[in-house]
């Protein structure tokens, strides 16, 4: 589906208005967002945000509660959605009595678009040979092993939740490079959830924070961006702000700085700058209260919300 | 297996080399997690292939050599009352006879076994390591998935009980009933020597499966099938005299031929009031129940063998086919 132009307008993603309880009570609540086709997008969120909740809805290993999911345009549980979808649990479970080449075949027969070249380079970088047992291989092969299985797969979307959470540096580099070289060449959309913000701000186009079982914050990196300002001033100007939405303000001394949104003209001495990704993620996980905000494209019709 | 020839999609070549006949798909992941189980199973079919022979041989030769075919080890036949004969059926049953009630015994307990052993495991072991994620995040269907599994131990384990029971049963034979003294309603013949076995075998694996996806663990999922499985033998011992109508023979039970089975007994009194035989005969009125009444005994002749066997066969397979149902159903629900 790569290179056809109208990737930008098809959505990879779209969830309306889901909902997920446990015995303990709502893991996500009235989630809606929307992630056009072929960007690369971070999932983020405090633990217990329902981060994992969210992702396994997708991959159609949870039922929802309520609200609906459309992947690639098919309904979630859609025959041919499911041979689309690629997913990468958090505690990337494989049979630990099957040999790594068995592990492949497993992929192979069945995955009906499966690409062995593909999984074999996945595997090949790992230092482990394809007899080795899955249960001899540490956290970070296994981890390889099962993004072999995912990228395998051929998905136009593929879902990776904390993928780079237990591989070294250099394991790190070299397996993103792959699923990047792979989601530039196919367009595959992808989406994951990663605490590692520094390693999100070179990989990711797109975003998503959730925090308390609900959608925080929706959209384009730089349009998220380029909506905040990182301002830093005199206590004083502090009435300035008022008429924009302030995120979080914090004073140290007789300065502040404030991470606004703003809504028109700035007023006042402030030195103002873009806050980087960090920056933004850490004020908004530190403030719960701030409103949400889902950009133009994040935002989905809520036609479907009732289903 | 045919439920695989869909997956087998036009563009992933069969690599060359690869036999036909192997098997493609979920059959592959099927053969490859449950062909520990198949090789045992097979292992056990041609070890009782080529063992039951020769010990049946030797039975044969010794009942004909000891002129005691038919012959039990009490009996008023007149062809039973040759010299030696006795000690010839006694010398039978503390020989072959023991072997034959051990192999009989040993059958009895494959369905538990099976049960315990590969229907509890079956889907709680994917559950408790979480690698029904892995197969489900490939181009399966949880319906799909779920069912290929229990085809493939149901079908595995089918077919390895009914040749094992095949086997027994002929095994059995020479000696049936009389010179064996185990008697087709036995314990060690009856659930192990006809198709109730298999029956029971698949029951057992729908229990096993059925515990084993609601606890999602193995090792309590095994405690709860083998609590289940006993319960489930004891209640279908209890209820199997009377699955078929019986007879009421007014003789005493120890009077009955080998081939007959007697199910209770009791004395009738004129007025056609059944006493049981513990209840008051056995205590200090035995010989008012003697005067008064007649002893009888209610059997089951030879002939209510296949019904028997049928309709607790048949009650078994529903019961398993009723937890398969939900099992399926269950797992799709909460697997999505």
């Amino acid at each position: 589906m790569g290179g056809d132009g109208m990737i930008e307008l098809r959505a990879g993603v779209e969830v309306f208005g889901l909902g997920k309880r446990y015995r303990r009570g709502w893991a996500l609540r009235n989630c809606s967002f929307r992630l056009p086709a072929g960007r690369i997008c971070a999932l983020v969120g405090p633990n217990g945000a329902g981060k994992s909740t969210l992702l396994s809805v997708l991959a159609g290993l949870l039922v929802p509660t309520e609200g609906s999911v459309e992947l690639l345009g098919m309904p979630l549980g859609d025959r041919e959605s499911v041979g689309r979808v690629a997913f990468v649990a958090q505690d990337k479970p494989l049979y630990t009595g099957f040999t790594v080449a068995e592990l492949l075949r497993l992929g192979e027969e069945l995955n009906p678009r499966w690409d062995r070249d593909k999984a074999e380079l996945v595997v090949a970088g790992g230092g482990f040979p394809r007899s080795a047992r899955i249960g001899s291989l540490s956290g970070g092969q296994r981890t390889r092993v099962s993004l072999a299985l995912a990228l395998g797969k051929r998905p136009d979307l593929l879902i990776l939740d904390e993928p780079m959470s237990d591989l070294d540096p250099l394991a790190r580099h070299q397996l993103m490079g792959l699923l990047m070289a792979e989601a530039a060449e196919r367009g595959t959309t992808v989406l994951m959830s990663s605490h590692v913000v520094s390693e999100l701000q070179e990989v990711c186009d797109y975003l998503v924070l959730v925090a308390d079982g609900a959608v925080r914050m929706a959209g384009d990196v730089e349009e998220i961006l380029g909506a905040h300002r990182l301002l830093v001033g005199d206590q004083r100007d502090e009435p300035h702000l008022a008429g924009h939405q302030l995120v979080e303000s914090r004073l140290a001394g007789r300065t502040l700085s404030a991470l606004v949104r703003p809504l028109g003209p700035l007023r006042g001495d402030w030195q103002s700058s873009t806050p980087t990704l960090e920056e933004l993620l850490l004020a908004h996980l530190r403030s719960p209260q701030a409103p949400a905000l889902l950009t133009v494209d994040a935002r989905v019709t809520p036609r479907a919300v009732a289903a | 297996m045919t439920t695989t020839t869909t997956l087998a999609a036009p563009e992933a070549a069969v690599p060359a080399g690869r036999s036909r006949l192997r098997p493609h798909g979920l059959g592959w992941l099927m053969w490859r997690q449950h062909r520990l189980l198949a090789w045992l199973l097979l292992a056990a079919v041609l070890a009782a292939a080529i063992g039951f022979p020769f010990l049946r041989g030797a039975m044969s030769s010794y009942i004909s050599a000891h002129h005691i075919a038919g012959c039990a080890e009490i009996t008023s036949d007149p062809n039973c009352q040759q010299q030696g004969g006795q000690q010839a059926v006694e010398q039978f049953r503390a020989t072959y006879g023991l072997e034959l009630k051990g192999i009989g015994l040993l059958l009895r307990l494959l369905p538990t076994v099976l049960g315990v052993l590969v229907g509890a495991p079956l889907l709680a072991r994917e559950l408790e390591t979480g690698t029904w994620k892995l197969v489900l995040a490939q181009s399966v269907t949880a319906r799909r998935w779920v069912a290929a599994k229990l085809l493939a131990v149901g079908l595995f384990c089918a077919l390895g009980s009914a040749v094992l029971m095949a086997l027994f049963r002929w095994l059995w034979e020479p000696s049936a009933n009389d010179v064996s003294g185990i008697s087709w309603y036995s314990t060690a013949f009856v659930a192990s020597g006809g198709p109730l076995l298999v029956a029971t075998v698949l029951l057992a694996l729908a229990v096993g499966v059925t515990v084993g996806a609601l606890v999602r663990r193995v090792v309590p999922a095994m405690g709860g099938t083998l609590a289940v499985l006993v319960a489930v033998q004891v209640a279908l011992s209890g209820v199997r005299p009377y699955l078929w109508g019986w007879h009421t023979e007014l003789i005493s039970m120890s009077e009955l031929p080998n081939d007959t089975w007697g199910i209770a007994q009791g004395y009738l009194l004129p007025d056609g009031t059944r006493l049981p035989y513990g209840d008051v005969c056995g205590g200090n009125d035995v010989a008012g129940c003697g005067a008064s009444g007649r002893e009888f005994t209610d059997v089951h002749h030879a002939a209510d063998y296949w019904p028997l066997q049928l309709v607790e066969s048949g009650i078994c397979l529903v019961l398993a086919a009723a937890l398969v149902l939900f099992t399926v159903r269950w797992t799709v629900r909460r697997l999505g």
